[in-house]
């Protein structure tokens, strides 16, 4: 430390109290012995003695009209809060859990009406489906199902139940 | 901690006691360092205002023991910040820049002492117009660090920063103060 000097913020530390004991005191003892240092210090208190006498010189005391305000404005606040002070203090737990609890109950019965679970239907086509499997098992059945790709070895069919818009030609019957 | 009065509750003799105190011990400081922040004597009397009714408002979570002052600066300081965003983006936070630290002495020349110079007449006016052209940030570091004497440790918590922010911040605001007194100074 002896040797290098100061920098500008090891000064402001310095002059603010604000270094370890360690540095602090080889800093002093820089400042004591080196003059160009110690004049670079001396006008960084400068500046902190000019700002405390800038601030002594333009004190002001506490305009009246200030505490005025200050008591008229929590006056009138406490005549009449504000809305959002009207709303704090409704929403107390006397109304807040019953509101709380209506609304739980709401949301639940509100979700079971519009998510009702489907009934379970059986289609058509799953009876005909059936039916042709069981018929198929049988030889000499009246009626051979014939899987729809069998294509060119399956006699000439026409489909069970032209009706039922179910049957998409997954089926198809002899017609004979 | 006690528990904050819930609204409605009327104002106990306590709470109006405890303003009445604060307004009478605090208030001169409280709107000095208001008006040290702002540079502005309208703002400056928003700010206190402002303030003393959070101080109202809050005054059970004041403890006893701590330093009123500290808190009020803290609120002051709060309200000064939202304040000035509020204003579209006018307060921004640093930037920091080259942190280098600069050596003195040796080869280098020392810098002008124009605050030497000065003499009180013209110190309020140059020194008024150096601490107005400083950033919010820059002023307010200063205002807590050089005026109002308060430790790195205290600065921070009552700006709500880092120590090493409030050492980087006093460092460059006090350089940039030193450049604008100079400024200031030679245009006289």
């Amino acid at each position: 430390m002896n040797q290098q000097h100061v920098t500008t913020e090891q000064l402001i530390d310095y002059l603010h109290g604000e270094l370890a004991p360690g540095d602090d005191a080889e800093i002093l003892q820089h400042l004591e012995h080196c003059g160009a240092c110690a004049l670079a210090y001396d006008e960084q208190a400068r500046v902190s003695e000019a700002l405390r006498a800038y601030a002594r010189m333009s004190e002001r005391e506490l305009p009246q009209g200030v505490v005025n305000r200050i008591w008229d404005r929590i006056d009138r606040e406490e005549r009449s809060p504000s809305w959002g002070a009207r709303i704090a203090a409704f929403w107390r737990p006397a109304i807040a859990v019953p509101v709380a609890a209506l609304l739980v109950i709401g949301i639940f019965f509100g979700y079971s009406a519009t998510h009702r679970t489907p009934i379970t239907t059986i289609d058509a086509s799953y009876y005909l489906q059936d039916h042709a499997a069981i018929t198929g098992t049988v030889p000499f059945s009246e009626g051979i199902i014939v899987p729809s790709g069998m294509g060119s070895n399956a006699p000439a069919t026409t489909t069970a139940d032209a009706t039922s818009p179910k049957l998409s030609g997954s089926l198809v019957a002899d017609a004979r | 901690m006690a528990a904050p009065r819930k609204p409605f509750d009327p104002p106990t003799p306590e709470q109006v006691a405890f303003l009445e105190r604060a307004i009478e011990e605090h208030g001169k400081a409280t709107y000095n360092f208001a008006l040290r922040l702002t540079h502005n004597e309208a703002d400056a009397r928003d700010l206190t205002q402002e303030a003393f009714i959070r101080v109202y408002r809050a005054w059970r979570s004041f403890q006893p023991g701590t330093s009123f002052v500290s808190w009020i600066y803290r609120i002051v300081t709060n309200l000064y910040r939202d304040e000035l965003r509020r204003r579209k983006g006018r307060y921004q936070e640093e930037i920091p820049e080259d942190n280098a630290p600069q050596q003195y002495g040796g080869e280098r020349p020392l810098a002008v002492e124009p605050i030497e110079e000065l003499v009180e007449a013209q110190l309020g006016e140059t020194m008024s117009k150096a601490l107005d052209a400083l950033s919010p940030d820059q002023r307010q570091v200063i205002v807590l660090a050089d005026i109002e004497e308060y430790s790195y440790q205290e600065i921070a918590e009552i700006v709500g920063c880092s120590i090493g922010t409030v050492r980087s911040r006093l460092h460059r605001a006090r350089q940039q103060l030193r450049k604008l007194v100079e400024h200031f100074s030679a245009a006289k």
